[in-house]
C-alpha cells in the first residue's frame, strides 16, 4: 500500500505522465509481490479495455466530437446568447447556459469545458476577462454538463456499483439544473466585483425570440427526452446510449441541419480516436494500480475504518466526500470512479443511503477533479487553451470550488432533490 | 536508409490512424445495430465480442497515437520551477523508464499469448489471445513514438515542454 | 498444528463473480476457519468476491500464470482447454446433485481431470459445488418448448449454455447477470434462465410473472487453481485443501438444494407464479443441442457408465 502510493506520488509530481505515473505504481507493486507473475500486468491493462459497460466512454467521447461537426453546438451557442447575452458578465452566463443545454446531448465535462473555451475564449479576452478567470468559468461550469443526462460518470457508477443506470440519469436532472442556477448566481457576483459590466447594446430577449431561438434547437433540446425514453421502453440499454447519442447526431447533420460533411465527419472520427485513446492510456493502465489495492485488500480496510470512525450517516458522507475530493484532485476522474465505487458503495448502503442519491454526490464530487490541481485533465486543457497557467486558473476558480462544495453539501442534507424524479419516472 | 526507414514508419502511422477511425466506427455500427436487432427479437450475440476485440486495439494504438502528438498529460508544477538542465535530465529518465516498462509488457505480452491461446471469447469461437495481442503490438508502436520523443527531449528539449508542443513524429 | 506442512507461510485467495452474500462465499468463509486453525495459520484462505480480481476467465489465466488463486468455475469454461468437459453443462445431462456426482466417479471424468491438470496446468480441488437447478423465468407461462418461441432469454454466452437454450426454443441473448433486472424492466429482453439463489438476489420477481420449473441446467461449479502454484506447497497442505474443498463443496450443496426451496416459496410470496412443464418434451429437444455440439455419443458412454437408461 505504502509502496503503491508513494511510487505513484513520487513519479507524478517529478513530472512522469500520469498513465505510466499509475502504470508504474502498480507495476511496482506487482514487482514485489512474488506471487503475482508480470504476465498478470499485461492481462490487467488488457482488461481495461474489455467491459460491455465501459464502450460507452468511446462512444460518447465520439458522439460529442460529432456534435461540434453537426452545427448543433453552434446554434446552441446562438441560443445561449439570446438567453442571457444582456446579463452582466454575459459570456460567463452564456457558458453557464450553454453547458446545461449541452448536458442534454454530451455526457463529457472535460470535452465540453474543451469546446467551450475553444468557442466563447477568444471573445472572452477580447472583451477583458482576465484569461484564468474564462478557464475557470469554461471549466467548471462544464460540471453541468456531467450532471445533466447523458452522462459518463453515471454510467460508470452505475455498472461498477450495480445500480440502476436508468435512475441516475433521471436523478442528475434537478441537481444540474440547480448547480446551473448556482453557477449563475456565483458568474453574477464575480462578474460585477471585476466590473465585466452588462453589454448596453444587447437587450433582454422578448417571448417571441425566446419561442423562435428554443424552436431552432428543437432537435438538441429533445435529445434527452428521447433518451431517456429510449431506455425506459427497451430500445437501448444506458451503455448502448452513446452509440445512438452518435447515431442521433450524424442524422441531425447530414439530414436536418445538412451541415456535416464527410470532410467534418472524418475530423471529428480522427479527433475522437485520439482523444479515446489517451484516455484509455491512462484508465488501461489503472488496470494494475487497481489490481494491487484489490490484491492489498485496501477497499476493506477503508470501509472498515469509516464504519469504525462513526455511523452518524451525515458524518460519514461529509467524510466519504472530503476523501473524493482528495482522491479526485490526485487521480483522473474515470479511475477513480471505478476504484472507489466498490469501496463506498457496501458502507453506504449499510447506512441505509440510497445508493442514486450517492451517485449523483460522489460524480459531482469526482468530476470536480478534472479542473483541480495538480491533476486535472481540464485544468490544464483549458488554461492552455485559454493561455494562462493552471495556478492563475486554480486561483480564479475558488469561487466556483465553493458554489460545488455548496451544492454537494446541499444535496447531502436534501437527498429528495436527487430521488424525487426517479421515484416519478421508475415508480 | 535512413529516408526510406522514416517513409516505412510515416506509412505505418498512416495506416494505424485509418485503422483506429475504423475501429471506432465500426464500434459504434455494431453496438447500434445489435441493439436494435435485439428489440425486434433477433439478437446479435457475437456484436459485442466483436466490438471488445476491436476497442482493445483501438484504444491502445489511439493511446500510441496520442503519445506522438504529444498529448499525454503530466504534472509540471514542481519540476517547471527546476533548473532546464535538471528538467531535461528528469524528462529523459522517465522516457527511457517508459521505453523499458513497455519492453517488459512485450516481454510477458508474447509469451502470455502464446501460453493461453486456449482461452476463448464469450460467444464466439476465436481466442482471447488476439485481443492480448493488441497491447505488446501497440507497445512495440509506443517505444518508437517515445523513442522519437527521447531524441527530441536529448536534441531540443524546449520544444517537448508543454505550450512548446508540437507532434513528434 | 494439526497438519504440518514446511514451516512457510502460504495464502490462497478465492475469486469468484457471486456476491459476499452467496452460500459459496460463506461455505468459503468456512473453510478459510478451519484451513488456519489446522495449520495453525500457515496456510491462509482469503475470499475475494464480485469479480474484485477480474473476470472468471481472467483469474483462470492468472491462475495458470501462477497467482495464488482459485477461482468457482462451471464445465462450460474448462472445456475452452479440454472440450469433452464442456457435455456436464448441457440441458437436461443429469437430473440431480446425486446424478451428477455420480458422474464424477466415471473415467470419463477423471481422464478430463487429469488432462486440465497435466495438459493446462489447471488443477481441480473439487468439482461439487452445487447451485441449484436453472428454470426459465417469464412474464408468460411456459409448459412446451414452443412456448419459448421468440421469447427474447438472457443466458450465460458459453456455446454449451446458448446452444442448450436455444435447442429449448429460446432465442439467447448475452449479456451481464446484473444487467438483467433493468434489461427486462426495459423490454430489452422477455426473460432469463436462473437458479433461486441468482433470481431472489437480483429481485427477479419485481420484474417477472413466472417460474417455469424447466430444471433444464444443474448448475454445477468447481474451484480450480493453477498447477503452477499448488506444485510449491507442501505435499500435507495440497491433501488438505483437496479435502476441505471437497467436504465444504457437499455441505455448501446440502445448504443450497434446501435453500432453493425457501428460495422459491419467499418469490412465489412476492407474487410469482410455478409453472409445471412438459419435462419429456424440453428433454427431448434438448438433444439437438448435443447432437449440433457433437456430444451424443460421448453422453450414450457416460449414461452406460453410470447405469443410467
Ligand atoms: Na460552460
Ligand atoms: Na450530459
Amino acid at each position: 500500500m505504502l509502496l503503491l502510493v508513494g511510487v505513484f506520488l513520487v513519479l507524478l509530481f517529478l513530472g512522469m505522465p500520469v498513465a505510466f505515473a499509475i502504470g508504474l505504481a502498480g507495476f511496482a507493486f506487482m514487482l514485489a509481490t512474488p506471487n503475482i507473475p508480470i504476465s498478470i500486468s499485461v492481462q490487467r491493462i488488457v482488461a481495461q479495455t474489455q467491459s460491455f459497460t465501459l464502450l460507452a466512454i468511446p462512444l460518447f467521447i465520439f458522439a460529442g466530437n460529432l456534435m461540434n461537426a453537426t452545427g448543433i453546438t453552434a446554434r446552441l451557442v446562438k441560443l445561449s446568447r439570446v438567453l442571457v447575452g444582456h446579463m452582466a458578465g454575459s459570456l460567463a452566463q452564456v457558458s453557464v447556459i450553454l453547458s446545461t443545454l449541452m448536458g442534454g446531448v454530451s455526457g463529457s465535462a472535460n470535452a465540453d469545458a474543451v469546446m467551450e473555451c475553444r468557442i466563447l475564449g477568444p471573445e472572452m479576452i477580447k472583451q477583458g476577462y482576465s484569461r484564468g478567470y474564462g478557464a475557470a468559468v469554461n471549466g467548471l461550469t462544464a460540471m453541468i454538463t456531467c450532471t445533466i443526462p447523458p452522462s459518463m460518470g453515471f454510467i460508470i457508477y452505475g455498472s461498477v456499483g450495480e445500480v440502476s443506470i436508468g435512475r441516475l440519469f433521471v436523478g442528475g436532472i434537478i441537481p444540474g439544473l440547480l448547480m446551473m442556477a448556482m453557477m449563475m448566481f456565483t458568474v453574477n457576483f464575480t462578474a460585477k466585483r471585476r466590473g465585466y459590466v452588462a453589454r448596453k447594446d444587447v437587450r433582454k430577449p422578448n417571448a417571441r425570440e425566446v419561442v423562435s431561438a428554443l424552436w431552432e434547437n428543437i432537435f438538441a433540446l429533445i435529445f434527452p427526452v428521447i433518451l431517456i425514453v429510449g431506455i425506459r421502453f427497451g430500445l437501448f440499454t444506458p451503455s448502448e446510449a452513446g452509440a445512438f447519442a452518435a447515431g442521433y447526431a450524424i442524422f441531425v447533420g447530414v439530414f436536418i441541419y445538412r451541415e456535416m460533411t464527410w470532410k467534418s465527419f472524418l475530423e471529428a472520427v480522427e479527433q475522437s480516436a485520439v482523444d479515446i485513446g489517451v484516455l484509455m492510456l491512462i484508465l488501461g493502465l489503472s488496470g494494475t494500480f487497481g489490481y494491487a489495492i484489490v490484491y492489498g485488500r485496501v477497499p476493506q480496510t477503508i470501509a472498515e475504518f469509516l464504519i469504525g470512525i462513526t455511523s452518524n450517516s451525515h458524518l460519514l458522507l461529509f467524510l466519504i466526500i472530503l476523501l473524493l475530493i482528495l482522491a479526485g484532485m490526485f487521480v483522473e476522474t474515470t479511475v477513480c470512479a471505478m476504484l472507489l465505487t466498490p469501496v463506498f458503495i457496501p458502507v453506504i448502503s449499510r447506512l441505509g443511503i440510497d445508493p442514486v442519491h450517492f451517485g449523483v454526490i460522489m460524480m459531482t464530487t469526482l468530476t470536480a477533479g478534472i479542473m483541480t490541481p495538480p491533476v486535472g485533465v481540464a485544468l490544464y486543457s483549458t488554461s492552455e487553451i485559454m493561455g494562462c497557467t493552471p495556478q492563475e486558473t486554480a486561483r480564479e476558480a475558488i469561487p466556483f470550488y465553493l458554489t460545488l462544495l455548496a451544492l454537494v453539501i446541499v444535496l447531502v442534507l436534501f437527498p429528495r432533490i436527487v430521488l424525487v424524479l426517479p421515484d416519478l419516472v421508475f415508480g | 536508409m535512413l529516408e526510406a526507414l522514416k517513409k516505412t514508419y510515416r506509412c505505418v502511422c498512416t495506416i494505424e490512424e485509418r485503422f483506429i477511425s475504423f475501429t471506432l466506427c465500426a464500434i459504434t455500427v455494431l453496438i447500434f445495430v445489435s441493439a436494435i436487432g435485439r428489440f425486434v427479437g433477433r439478437p446479435i450475440n457475437w456484436a459485442v465480442d466483436i466490438s471488445l476485440l476491436l476497442f482493445a486495439w483501438g484504444a491502445f494504438l489511439g493511446a500510441d497515437v496520442g503519445i506522438r502528438k504529444n498529448r499525454v498529460i503530466n504534472v509540471d508544477f514542481l519540476t517547471s520551477r527546476l533548473p532546464l538542465k535538471t528538467q531535461k535530465t528528469l524528462a529523459v529518465a522517465w522516457s527511457v523508464i517508459i521505453i523499458l516498462f513497455l519492453a517488459v509488457l512485450i516481454a510477458y505480452g508474447i509469451p502470455l499469448c502464446i501460453s493461453n491461446f486456449k482461452r476463448q471469447f464469450q460467444n464466439i469461437t476465436l481466442s482471447y489471445s488476439f485481443v492480448t495481442a493488441s497491447l505488446p503490438v501497440s507497445a512495440f508502436l509506443m517505444i518508437i513514438s517515445t523513442g522519437i520523443r527521447l531524441h527530441l527531449q536529448i536534441t531540443d528539449f524546449p520544444s517537448t515542454l508543454r505550450g512548446g508542443g508540437r507532434d513528434v513524429a | 498444528a494439526e497438519v504440518e506442512g514446511d514451516g512457510k507461510s502460504y495464502e490462497l485467495m478465492v475469486s469468484t463473480q457471486l456476491a459476499d452474500s452467496h452460500p459459496f462465499c460463506q461455505g468459503f468463509y468456512a473453510l478459510a476457519k478451519r484451513v488456519a486453525e489446522r495449520t495453525g495459520g500457515k496456510l491462509t484462505v482469503k475470499v475475494f468476491p464480485s469479480a474484485q480480481l477480474g473476470s472468471d476467465e481472467d483469474v483462470i489465466e492468472q491462475a495458470i500464470q501462477g497467482v495464488n488463486v482459485a477461482v468457482v468455475t462451471d464445465a462450460g469454461r474448462m472445456a475452452n482447454y479440454v472440450k469433452n468437459i464442456g457435455i456436464v453443462g448441457m440441458a437436461y445431462f443429469a437430473d440431480n446433485y446425486d446424478e451428477v456426482m455420480k458422474v464424477q466417479q466415471t473415467n470419463f471424468w477423471k481422464e478430463n481431470v487429469k488432462k486440465l491438470a497435466e495438459e493446462n496446468g489447471i488443477r481441480v480441488l473439487s468439482f461439487n459445488w452445487f447451485d441449484g437447478a436453472r428454470h426459465f423465468l417469464t412474464n408468460k407461462p411456459v409448459k412446451k418448448p414452443e412456448d419459448l418461441k421468440g421469447v427474447r432469454i438472457r443466458t450465460p454466452g458459453a456455446p454449451a449454455w446458448s446452444r442448450s437454450v436455444a435447442a429449448l426454443g429460446a432465442t439467447p441473448v448475452t449479456m451481464g447477470w446484473t444487467d438483467v433486472y433493468n434489461a427486462v424492466q426495459q423490454k430489452a429482453i422477455d426473460g432469463c434462465e436462473a437458479q433461486h439463489s441468482a433470481s431472489y438476489g437480483l429481485r427477479v420477481y419485481e420484474v417477472l410473472k413466472y417460474i417455469n420449473k424447466t430444471a433444464h441446467f444443474q448448475l454445477l461449479n468447481g474451484l480450480i487453481v493453477g498447477e503452477k502454484w499448488f506444485s510449491t506447497l507442501p505435499a500435507s497442505y495440497q491433501a488438505l485443501l483437496l479435502e476441505e474443498f471437497e467436504k465444504q463443496g457437499k455441505i455448501t450443496a446440502a445448504e443450497v438444494i434446501e435453500k432453493s426451496d425457501v428460495f422459491e416459496g419467499m418469490m412465489v410470496k412476492e407474487g410469482m407464479e410455478v409453472v409445471e412443464v412438459d419435462l419429456a418434451a424440453f428433454k427431448k429437444a434438448s438433444e439437438a443441442a448435443y447432437d449440433e455440439l457433437g456430444f451424443a455419443e460421448q453422453r450414450k458412454a457416460i449414461y452406460k457408465e453410470i447405469g443410467k437408461e
